[in-house]
């Protein structure tokens, strides 16, 4: 079956429409928070929960004993929850009176109150005539064949039946493979012809498996003849008579098996300039073809078996029959336990249709009469425990009814409580702020991130300091290619491609270890071959105790000196900001290509001396091979040579044609290539009208005015070991990067006389005296250090240095006491405490990282200053008042905010179930194809957080509460910038952030209330005053 | 007399295939009292093998114990149900006590060392079967994770029971181990399976994912302090011994 372009069209839109669901999981070495639920943002926040619960078996929300604890501890109030069930109940129309205190008693009171499917004793009386009332209530009918191609896939359906696993070993093949072609250097052998593909390359080694690949079978035969993949995922759609109607339903619910895979990969497919990708495509066409190739052989396999081939039509047949309705519960451990013997019998035996039905018949009666006992049991507990009265058969069963679905919705009640409380006390906070300003003699712009606020309030407090909060990457996203380590990397947000391009050159510190280096790399070799690891082991296996006992026991001592012996220091020594002029860039290509083609001529001929004549006669050679059509052909006939380079060194024709294709072929010295380099070239700095729009807008976005005589750019960073998730905690807004070279470029920017000029010209007036400079915030340690390379006021700067010494001990004690095992130590065992920290390769948690965030205020440092935050708050500066139209507005709300709530949400999902949206814990982590991570030896890749950044002894750490976002600005001229942005207007009002403007020229709060779908207004007044906030 | 108690040791520590009928009668009984004979039997078998010394050397006899309890070994590697899991765990226990009877131990240490983790044994099981009726593969699973204190004294209870190293019953039984090479293999594979079906018990019943359709309840204090009591009562036995080994 060879299917037809308008098919193939057909199946890739379905395809794309089923991956929009899943986001994209960047490679581990620039890790990317992101919403796992970011496909569903279009939905409202509670939709979009529910129904990404269906796809990924995920939880809704916490359960109600961890809510408890927070209630316990005072973070959800009765008060609070009360208003949130009223809520509840006007909209499900229940009565108030009845219903609030039975559901606030359950929620508060009920421990292990659940509907179970099977009472626990015996009845009392009391119960008994309660489960007499609930006698003609039905109990989930049984439609299993419902579910199919909507909630289960065929596999699914026979997996619940006949426990035959398909899914695991389906899982585990469809990883391994994927393992093994998206590699990006860990593997010591690749697969054959990774080049051509990953279903090509796959095609070429399946032929080799005896247990899947049958030459006589239609569907390996397809195989063979086709390079499609559509053609694979269309036969075995029709073979196993898929409806065309659950094809997309299908689709997402195989992708979402492995979703992890499924976010690399759709990042990944759309990436033309990522070099793995270009080494080894990969498509998601590819992965499911794959995927369904596999699925078709199982289930024909299994069919063998069971005594039918399970296609839809046959096993939604079987599911309606009586077996298939004890076999669910059997396997899926819900038959009752008097029945796990008989069960056990029919099936070790042969039983007819009637006994089956007979069974099921006895069992259904027994399971009815189970439920029904049990809800009486619930049903008079609740009563009890909220004291109220219930009379009429009616009333029971109504309840029953009620709290049935109330228990669906009662996770989001507990949270939004929670967000309300946090709110309140928000609120109460920035009514009260004094709004003082200073004078200061020194500025510091610091990142967003919810780690710079203890550091910015400890600077504030030790002298007449200023801080700022703006995005990382300083407003300025740059690709940075270092040329000695020929490495580049992206220092801008994920969703930003950097257009320009900065040069590093570096210098080394220290003399070279070249000795060191050597057997770094023969150690290396040996490691990841197949056979050396043996030996290896054998021999100089013991000499890695040292290191062993180094690292667990000496840390702080071992550390240090190993980091001295083993890696080269580096010092940065230029770095090219402006842009190349056209000339400049001709001529660097231009020599680049005359020294390799000397090159050329010294190693394949010999020659040394370049006199003028030869310098002439490679000139006009390498004009013929950079023309853009050939000017020289190659002519059989001909001997002796047509060129003036062959002439001078004498070659023949057909030597001096091979040397012109060796030119253009393997030294890529060609009309193409050297488009590209002129692209490249071109890419390489900013232009004075790029410098000047970046620095105007880096300044006016934060509303920084009165220029103090030092203005400090402080990046962020942070330091660990063997930590796969170091990027995690480094600056979110460079792509997982430490901002280091976005906040020199903007010093060095600021620094320039004519960028200043240009500044006055457009209104911002900077003193001449003004001294921008960078320094380096590290978030474990909380050392900022000043860079003084481009320091001219040497003196100031180190005194601002010794004020930020003191600052950063006084912020590193507050950040190290959230951190277990630190409780009782003395200020010196804690700084130690934090120093081993950033060298433990134990430490699963060398810092929190950004757990607990929970507001992002965009305003003006004066709002916030006056209260400790405690680590949890996003700080963006802004001035209203310079942005008249709203336009600065709208790039931190398109940019920083998207990156706010990325955070929050990857938090908040990695919180409520860290198995279905984190990664579990770090303990089993293994790092795959130097990539990303797996747990154990086998699993799907693990996108989200692990569990140790957001638990804590079992329990959680970080409170899922939606980004509580308050903009200080006028609410009714800026409300509209909301709705500028499409995906801003969808996370604001489909409540996926709960949003406040803070009114300063009206004096009240305009708070977005997904309880009544409206702005609500609170004045500052009426907010100062904590009980008295209602909305 | 001896005869008398020779005879009865082979019908309260049936060797296969007495094993098959006795096993039958004790299958037929209810939990409580299944745990009850069982811990009875190993008793009443134990003492009665203390005082006779019949047969002490065959090596017949010696063969046969060795092989009913790599039977039974492999056997509990396919079980479903912790009834049937004691059932065969208790005959396996019975083989070896034959073992120590004909390679000369003394029964009493036996009864020692490996009654009291038995009856630890069996005060779980028994708590389990009173919350769950059944406990089987497809009912009861993932109790780490809900009724960890339980968990925890179950997994310690096995591996003092099922002749771990380091455990009273397995230093024991690893002296018994070096007779003949025939015995080195039969023990030896026995041991394997006897672990590997313990991993697989564990594997449902602790370390899986755990129902969300059942209704658990810890253990309560009394059931906690029996257990604890008497894996404490085995390690001082296991301590007593080892002191006397060192001695």
């Amino acid at each position: 079956m060879i299917v037809s372009d308008k098919e193939i069209l057909y199946i890739n839109s379905l395809i794309e429409n089923s991956v929009d669901l899943f986001h994209n999981f960047w490679p581990m070495t620039g890790f990317i928070h992101h919403n796992p639920l970011h496909g569903f943002e279009d939905m409202p926040f509670e939709e979009g929960v529910k129904k990404a619960s269906h796809y990924f078996h995920a939880k809704t929300s916490l359960s109600r004993e961890a809510y408890r604890k927070f209630y316990e501890e005072g973070k959800i109030t009765d008060t609070h929850l009360q208003e949130e069930l009223e809520h509840y109940c006007s909209v499900h129309d229940l009565s108030k009176e009845l219903y609030v205190p039975i559901f606030l008693a359950v929620m508060t009171k009920g421990e292990n109150l659940y509907l179970f499917d099977k009472p626990w004793g015996e009845l009392s009386s009391k119960q008994e005539q309660i489960a007499k009332y609930l006698q003609t209530l039905p109990f989930d009918p049984d439609r299993l064949e419902e579910r199919l191609g909507v909630h289960w896939t065929l596999y699914d359906g026979v997996d619940k039946l006949y426990d035959t696993k398909i899914d695991t070993k389906l899982n585990e093949k469809i990883s391994r493979m994927a393992m093994r072609h998206l590699d990006e250097g860990q593997a010591p052998w690749q697969p054959m012809e990774r080049e051509k593909g990953m279903f090509l390359s796959w095609r070429r080694l399946v032929r080799h498996d005896k247990v899947f690949f049958d030459a006589t079978k239609p569907l390996c035969r397809l195989l063979e003849n086709t390079n499609k993949p559509e053609d694979i995922i269309f036969w075995v759609l029709h073979e196993l008579q898929i409806p065309r109607n659950l094809w997309q339903d299908l689709f997402v619910l195989e992708f979402s098996k492995l979703h992890g895979w499924t976010g690399f990969l759709r990042w990944r497919s759309r990436q033309e300039d990522y070099l793995p990708q270009k080494e080894a495509p990969a498509f998601l066409e590819e992965f499911l073809a794959i995927r369904l190739y596999y699925i078709y052989f199982h289930l024909a396999r299994v069919g063998k078996k069971i005594g039918f081939f399970p296609n839809f039509v046959n096993l939604q047949a079987k599911l309606q029959q009586p077996e298939a309705k004890l076999r669910y519960r059997f396997f899926s451990k819900r038959m009752l336990p008097e029945y796990i013997a008989k069960m056990e019998e029919m099936l070790r035996g042969e039983p007819n249709e009637r006994e089956w039905e007979e069974l099921w018949q006895r069992y259904r009666k027994d399971e009815h009469r189970n439920k029904i006992e049990a809800a009486a049991q619930f049903l008079d507990k609740v009563i009890g425990l909220c004291g109220c009265e219930i009379k009429g058969e009616e009333s029971y069963k109504e309840l029953l009814i009620n709290l049935q679905r109330w228990e669906e919705d009662e996770g989001f009640l507990w949270q939004k409580a929670m967000e309300k409380r946090y709110l309140q006390s928000m609120m109460h906070d920035i009514a009260n702020a004094s709004l003082q300003q200073k004078r200061a003699k020194a500025q510091f712009l610091f990142c967003i991130d919810v780690r710079s606020e203890i550091p910015r309030r400890h600077i504030e407090s030790v002298g007449d300091y200023e801080t700022f909060g703006i995005a990382g990457f300083f407003g300025i996203p740059l690709k940075v290619i270092d040329i000695k380590n020929r490495h580049e990397s992206n220092l801008a947000p994920a969703v930003v491609k950097p257009k320009n391009i900065v040069y590093t050159f570096t210098q080394k510190e220290q003399p070279s270890k070249d000795l060191v280096r050597a057997l770094h790399h023969v150690y290396h070799d040996l490691k990841y071959n197949a056979i050396t690891p043996y030996l290896m082991v054998e021999t100089i296996g013991n000499l890695f105790a040292f290191d062993f006992f180094g690292k667990t026991l000496l840390q702080n001592l071992y550390m240090p000196l190993r980091k001295k012996i083993l890696q080269e220091r580096y010092e940065t020594e230029r770095m090219i900001i402006d842009k190349f002029p056209k000339s400049a860039i001709y001529q660097t290509i231009h020599d680049l290509q005359i020294a390799l083609i000397k090159e050329v001529l010294k190693k394949r001929y010999g020659i040394e001396i370049f006199d003028e004549k030869l310098q002439e006669a490679i000139e006009s050679f390498l004009q013929l091979a950079i023309a853009k059509e050939p000017l020289l052909v190659y002519d059989e006939a001909q001997i002796e040579p047509k060129t003036k380079l062959g002439e001078r060194i004498g070659l023949m024709h057909y030597e001096e044609m091979q040397l012109l294709k060796t030119l253009q072929t393997k030294y890529q010295i060609s009309y193409g290539h050297m488009q590209m380099q002129i692209d490249k070239l071109t890419c390489v700095g900013f232009t004075y009208k790029e410098q000047l729009f970046y620095a105007e807008n880096a300044i006016k976005m934060i509303g920084l005015q009165n220029f103090a005589p030092v203005v400090v750019f402080c990046a962020h960073e942070s330091t660990s070991e063997n930590n796969p998730y170091e990027s995690a905690l480094n600056c979110g807004a460079c792509g997982g990067k430490s901002s280091e070279i976005n906040a020199k470029v903007m010093a060095l920017i600021l620094n320039k006389k004519e960028i200043r000029v240009g500044l006055a010209k457009k209104g911002i007036v900077i003193p001449q005296d003004t001294l921008f400079c960078y320094a380096v915030h590290n978030t474990v340690t909380d050392e900022v250090k000043i860079d003084l390379s481009l320091v001219l006021k040497e003196r100031e700067v180190r005194k601002i240095q010794e004020d930020l010494d003191r600052a950063s001990k006084q912020a590193a004690l507050e950040r190290v006491r959230e951190l277990p095992f630190t409780n009782g130590l003395s200020k010196k065992r804690l700084m130690r405490f934090i120093q081993r920290n950033t060298m433990d390769w134990s430490q699963t948690r060398p810092e929190w990282g950004l757990s607990k965030n929970c507001a992002f205020i965009v305003g003006p440092r004066s709002w916030s200053q006056e209260t400790n935050f405690a680590n949890r708050i996003f700080l963006h500066s802004y001035d209203y008042r310079l942005d008249p139209h709203g336009y600065f507005l709208e790039i931190i709300l398109s940019s920083a905010l998207i990156v706010g709530e990325w955070i929050n949400l990857e938090h908040f999902f990695s919180a409520i179930d860290n198995r279905a949206y984190g990664s579990e814990s770090k303990i089993y982590h293994n790092v795959t194809g130097m990539f990303g991570v797996i747990s154990g030896n086998m699993s799907d890749l693990r996108t989200g957080l692990a569990m140790q950044s957001v638990h804590l002894r079992g329990e959680i750490y970080h409170e899922p509460i939606r980004l509580l976002t308050f903009i200080v600005a006028p609410f009714e001229k800026y409300k509209d910038v909301i709705n500028r942005i499409k995906r801003v207007y969808y996370l604001v009002y489909n409540e996926w952030v709960r949003t406040c403007f803070v009114d300063p020229k009206e004096r009240a709060f305009y708070h977005y209330c997904p309880n009544k779908k409206d702005w609500v207004k609170i004045d500052f007044a009426i907010a100062k005053e904590f009980e008295k906030i209602r909305y | 007399m001896e005869y008398i108690l020779f005879l009865s040791a082979f019908i309260f520590l049936p060797l296969f295939p007495i094993s098959l009928v006795i096993n039958r009668y004790l299958f037929a009984l209810k939990t409580k009292k299944l745990f009850f004979a069982q811990t009875f039997c190993l008793i009443a078998g134990s003492l009665s093998l203390h005082a006779t010394s019949i047969a002490k050397n065959s090596m017949t006899l010696s063969i046969l114990a060795s092989l009913s309890m790599l039977l039974y070994a492999y056997r509990l590697l396919s079980v479903d149900h912790l009834k049937d899991f004691a059932l065969y765990l208790f005959t396996l226990l019975s083989s070896f006590a034959w073992i120590w009877y004909l390679q000369g131990g003394n029964m009493l240490h036996f009864l020692l060392i490996q009654i009291p983790p038995f009856i630890a044994f069996s005060l779980l099981a028994i708590s389990l079967y009173e919350r769950f009726v059944v406990v089987h593969r497809y009912s009861v699973n993932g109790l780490g994770n809900v009724k960890p204190y339980f968990s925890i004294l179950f997994v310690i209870t096995l591996f003092t029971l099922t002749f771990t190293p380091l455990f009273a019953a397995g230093v024991f039984f690893h002296n018994r181990f070096a007779v003949t090479l025939l015995h080195v293999v039969i023990l030896g594979l026995a041991w394997l399976f006897l672990n590997w079906s313990i991993v697989r018990l564990l594997t449902w019943l602790v370390f899986s994912t755990p129902s969300r359709h059942l209704q658990y309840q810890k253990l309560t204090l009394k059931e906690i302090s029996l257990v604890i009591f008497f894996l404490v009562l085995s390690v001082f036995v296991f301590s007593i011994f080892a002191a006397k080994g060192a001695l």
